[in-house]
């Protein structure tokens, strides 16, 4: 998904849910969403659409622990601080570190 | 961001995770009256923790692995690490805002390696998380735990089955193989010696597994049974007897 295509997801979202729900799910402010909308945004605008493939795209990645799951949800995974009293998270650590789907 | 993938192959589904997800299943399913808190336990090396590392991942569950070295503090303040919760204040109010958390997400909570709590007498910081939350809760640990935690009656009167882990068979062998010896096949009659040598331990079918494929390759084979095995020792848990030279 290039950024044209993201930025047209994130129109069709913000039609179809509303601009305040749309905001809220990505974590950014209305007044983000609508000055991306608008071409008018200022800021790192990457960023924005990144997070906007990860909540709105439904793309799948292949996790070598997990198995199939969504973008966001590997997203989130890779931020997680290590924590060696969850087995579960030791090994997404190690797993994440090489792995090329967490870049 | 391309969408062509081979199927990644994880947590081999094994009766074992299929026995913690039922239980788990069974105390999330439980009624109000119902008592919430089930118990899995077993020998070293059955998967218990592979199988409650796929129960949390399919439950977003919250799982904690107990160490030797904590104390309650340290339980209660690894299970806030898991909800995201800045650990701060007293004991008892750690315990309440694990028990809110709980009772707000309606997330269970698995501990691992429970014998640790139970061999320092931290049993009832989690009858009190239980009873805070009434929130499904997993406790996993080595075979002698149920027997263990009779000393509690209060605590042990709270559970609502105790699951047992199954010694892994041919069935699991064979879908163990599938999942770890992709590069070679091994024979069934092979499969059924490394079953018998390791004892129902998941852990040393995958470790012989591992030689199997190890040597087969190292001697060019694709395929491999008993009769190419030959003399060759599996790989059975003893340790070696004393060698003197």
């Amino acid at each position: 998904m290039n950024e044209v295509d993201a930025i047209g997801l994130l129109t069709q979202k913000a039609t179809d849910l509303g601009q305040a729900e749309v905001a809220r799910r990505l974590g950014y402010s209305k007044a983000t969403v609508s000055l991306v909308i608008n071409d008018k945004y200022n800021g790192n605008l990457n960023s924005v659409l990144s997070k906007v493939k990860e909540v709105f795209g439904g793309l799948k990645v292949n996790c070598p622990v997990l198995g199939e799951i969504n973008l966001a949800e590997c997203a989130e995974n890779k931020r997680q601080p290590f924590s060696a009293s969850n087995p579960l998270r030791v090994r997404l650590f190690k797993a994440c570190k090489s792995c090329k789907e967490a870049k | 961001m391309t969408q062509e993938m081979s199927q990644v192959k994880t947590t081999a589904p094994l009766r074992n995770v299929a026995l913690c997800m039922k239980a788990l299943e069974r105390a999330m399913n439980s009624p109000d009256h119902l008592p919430r808190m089930v118990s899995f336990s077993g020998p070293s090396g059955m998967g218990k923790s592979m199988a409650a590392s796929y129960a949390a991942n399919k439950y977003r569950a919250y799982y904690v692995e107990c160490k030797s070295s904590w104390t309650k503090r340290a339980l209660l303040e690894a299970i806030m690490l898991q909800m995201g919760i800045p650990a701060a204040g007293p004991i008892y109010k750690l315990t309440e805002q694990i028990s809110e958390q709980l009772a707000l997400s309606g997330r269970p909570l698995i501990i691992d390696e429970m014998d640790h709590i139970v061999n320092r007498s931290a049993v009832e910081i989690v009858r009190d998380i239980y009873e805070g939350s009434k929130d499904p809760i997993l406790l996993i640990g080595e075979e002698m735990m149920p027997q263990k935690l009779k000393k509690w009656e209060r605590f042990h009167g709270r559970i609502l089955e105790w699951a047992y882990t199954q010694p892994a068979d041919m069935q699991d062998a064979k879908l163990l193989a599938s999942f770890y010896c992709r590069k070679v096949k091994v024979k069934d009659d092979l499969l059924e010696a490394v079953t018998k040598a390791a004892k129902g331990s998941v852990r040393r079918i995958c470790v012989n597994l591992s030689r199997i494929e190890e040597e087969a390759m190292g001697t060019g084979l694709s395929e491999i049974g008993l009769k190419e095995w030959g003399d060759r020792q599996l790989y059975t848990g003893e340790a070696p007897a004393r060698r003197i030279i």
